[in-house]
């Protein structure tokens, strides 16, 4: 059963955040105990990653807890969209949703930004790549129509 | 009466002296009476030759009287004797003059051959040992002019392809930057427009059908 601290995760970014929290904890927990986390999940941890831990870990072993945590966080694979705007969260939340109903295990997205890419988006996963850009449009369709542009561009000079 | 020793001995030299003078003049007085004697035969002699004596000197008188005439009229007829010997001399002059001239003239006219022979034969020469020369440098530098020849097209024939790939290569370079340029400036009107146009909602439905299209399309499939 996935802990909903990965649950909760829609993005890489979102990853690593939370693995720095994390390191962060299990650093607590090796320099003062488990009783020095509580310091830290107060103070540096964000509140719902504090809330999640704190009921998760009522009668579990820490430490085994958050290797747990790490172990699962690297198997987690990643769909990279690359966008030509800044999305809001709402828009990511839309994505990942649509995402994670297709994949049968948990995945994350990695948004990118390019606005050279004017709209659309490009997709890679696995190793696979989807150009859905409008520049990718573009090329395609100056490339098919390269000769003529060339020639109203002649004609324009003359 | 005491005589000086000294005195002693210069009279007795001296009267040895006058001994021996007396002597001497005794001598010479008895040779000079002997030759007398003897100059006295001769002149007895002399008196029985002396008729042919006479006739010789007649005779050597005559023959130097003789000489004397003729050598007055040699010397009378130099004049007459220089002119003819001046003639036949002139004549013997002319004809060896001429003589040598005409040798000469040979001589001259045989050197003359020969000389243009030996002119006319130094082209010749030349000419076939120029030619001999010019024959061999020639073979010499043959084989390297053609080598050089060959080597000088190879390299031009390099030079041009090499140009030619060059040319080609720059035509596709700046090709490819025109139409990266032409893209570019399109891109770039569509997007400004793009931007102005397309809002945030519509984006995101974009986004979401390409999402859909790449599943349709089996990108997110479980082999991945």
């Amino acid at each position: 059963m996935l802990s909903k601290l990965i649950d909760n995760l829609k993005t890489k970014n979102e990853i690593e955040i939370l693995r720095d929290e994390i390191a962060l904890l299990s650093q607590s927990i090796y320099q003062g105990g488990e009783k020095n986390i509580e310091n830290s999940l107060k103070n540096d941890i964000r509140i719902w990653v504090s809330e999640t831990i704190r009921n998760e870990t009522q009668n579990v072993n820490l430490r085994d807890y958050f290797n747990d945590i790490e172990k699962e966080l690297d198997r987690i694979k990643s769909v990279s969209i690359t966008l030509a705007y800044e999305p809001s969260e709402l828009s990511v939340r839309r994505f990942y949703d649509f995402v994670q109903s297709i994949m049968p295990k948990k995945i994350v997205l990695e948004l990118l930004y390019d606005p050279q890419i004017v709209g659309g988006v490009v997709i890679s996963y696995g190793g696979r790549y989807k150009d859905y850009s409008f520049r990718k449009i573009f090329e395609d369709e100056l490339e098919e129509t390269r000769k003529d542009v060339l020639e109203l561009l002649g004609k324009a000079k003359k | 009466m005491n005589i000086d020793p000294v005195l002693i001995y210069l009279i007795l030299f001296t009267l040895s002296s006058l001994v021996l003078l007396t002597v001497g003049l005794l001598i010479a007085y008895l040779n000079l009476l002997n030759r007398y004697s003897k100059t006295k035969k001769s002149s007895a002699v002399d008196d029985d030759i002396s008729p042919m004596f006479r006739d010789t000197e007649a005779r050597l008188k005559s023959i130097v009287d003789n000489a004397s005439a003729q050598a007055a009229q040699t010397i009378s007829s130099t004049q007459y004797f220089t002119e003819k010997q001046l003639k036949i001399f002139e004549d013997e002059v002319n004809k060896s003059a001429a003589m040598y001239l005409n040798l000469y003239q040979r001589t001259l006219e045989n050197l003359e051959r020969e000389t243009a022979k030996e002119i006319k034969a130094i082209p010749e020469v030349l000419r076939r040992d120029l030619g001999a020369s010019l024959s061999g440098i020639s073979a010499l530098f043959k084989d390297d002019v053609v080598k050089i020849a060959t080597e000088v097209k190879d390299s031009l024939d390099r030079a041009y392809k090499n140009i030619e790939i060059d040319i080609e290569e720059y035509k596709k370079t700046r090709l490819t930057q025109v139409d990266k340029s032409i893209a570019d400036i399109i891109l770039q009107i569509a997007r400004r427009v793009l931007v102005k146009e397309i809002n945030k909602d519509e984006h995101e439905k974009l986004v979401l059908k390409a999402l859909e299209d790449a599943k349709k399309s089996g990108m997110f499939s479980e082999d991945v």
